[in-house]
């Protein structure tokens, strides 16, 4: 697969498989809160490892400079697509301060985690 | 497992549960629950990937094992700590409270540990394969 191609698809995955998790469990939101923010961290970071994982796989080289890409390519994807969701009316609709506070900001994770795994494989 | 060794991972556990502890210490100053939630997860998660990158970066094998041994000792470090600091009256916490609003953000720890051991264990693999 051409590599800009799956790195998009993958940003797409990245944003998706989370907000799928997020449907199923937005009830706990109410009930059990802290448990919902324990979940939604944990399967964004596995998400992030697996795919960052099948990312960096098919590269010879400069895997810490592609981690880094990666990152900040799958975070601007995740936050574009919520924004789309979030910001106009809409059962979901918050304002931009809320979503940047409840949910914006946790995906800077994922720029960290791609980083980390790309500077891992440019060592061995 | 030599006695440097050791003392890198319980040093490196500690400092897993020193920053994420000082961050969410100012964020719930702050009094916002949302900044908190952000503020825990992200602190432990960022944290858990750099001292699991300095870690990784030294060993050269059994990668997964690595991960596991990480994951178990930063845990139990973490939770170690906390409770001391609930015991003392430094944490307004009770302890009902924390094991179910703080220690399952703590999983993200042998998430990322782990998954950093068995990406290595891959990566490993495809470039022996390929030189191979």
């Amino acid at each position: 697969m051409n590599k800009n191609l799956k790195l998009v698809l993958f940003g797409f995955l990245v944003w998706l498989i989370p907000f799928l998790v997020s449907f199923v469990v937005f009830p706990l939101k109410e009930t059990m809160r802290p448990l919902f923010e324990s979940i939604m961290p944990l399967v964004l970071t596995v998400t992030v490892i697996v795919l960052a994982y099948y990312y960096l796989k098919d590269l010879d080289a400069d895997f810490a400079k592609e981690g880094i890409i990666a990152g900040v390519v799958w975070f601007i994807i995740s936050i574009i697509i919520d924004l789309a969701l979030f910001l106009p009316a809409s059962p979901m609709q918050m304002s931009f301060a809320d979503y940047i506070m409840d949910i914006g900001l946790t995906y800077v994770m994922i720029p960290v985690i791609t980083t980390g795994m790309g500077y891992l494989a440019q060592n061995l | 497992m030599d006695f440097k060794k050791i003392l890198e991972i319980i040093g490196f556990g500690f400092i897993v549960w020193l920053i994420p502890t000082i961050v969410t210490y100012f964020a719930s100053d702050a009094g916002s629950v949302q900044l908190y939630d952000f503020t825990a997860s992200v602190a432990i998660g960022g944290s858990a990937v750099v001292l699991s990158y300095i870690y990784f970066k030294d060993i050269t094998s059994h990668f997964v094992r690595e991960g596991v041994i990480l994951a178990i000792v930063w845990v139990l470090i973490t939770i170690v700590l906390d409770v001391v600091l609930i015991y003392l009256g430094i944490s307004k916490t009770s302890l009902i409270e924390y094991a179910v609003t703080i220690v399952p953000l703590y999983v993200i720890i042998p998430a990322i540990t782990i998954g950093f051991g068995l990406y290595l264990d891959q990566m490993v693999a495809n470039v022996s394969i390929y030189e191979g």
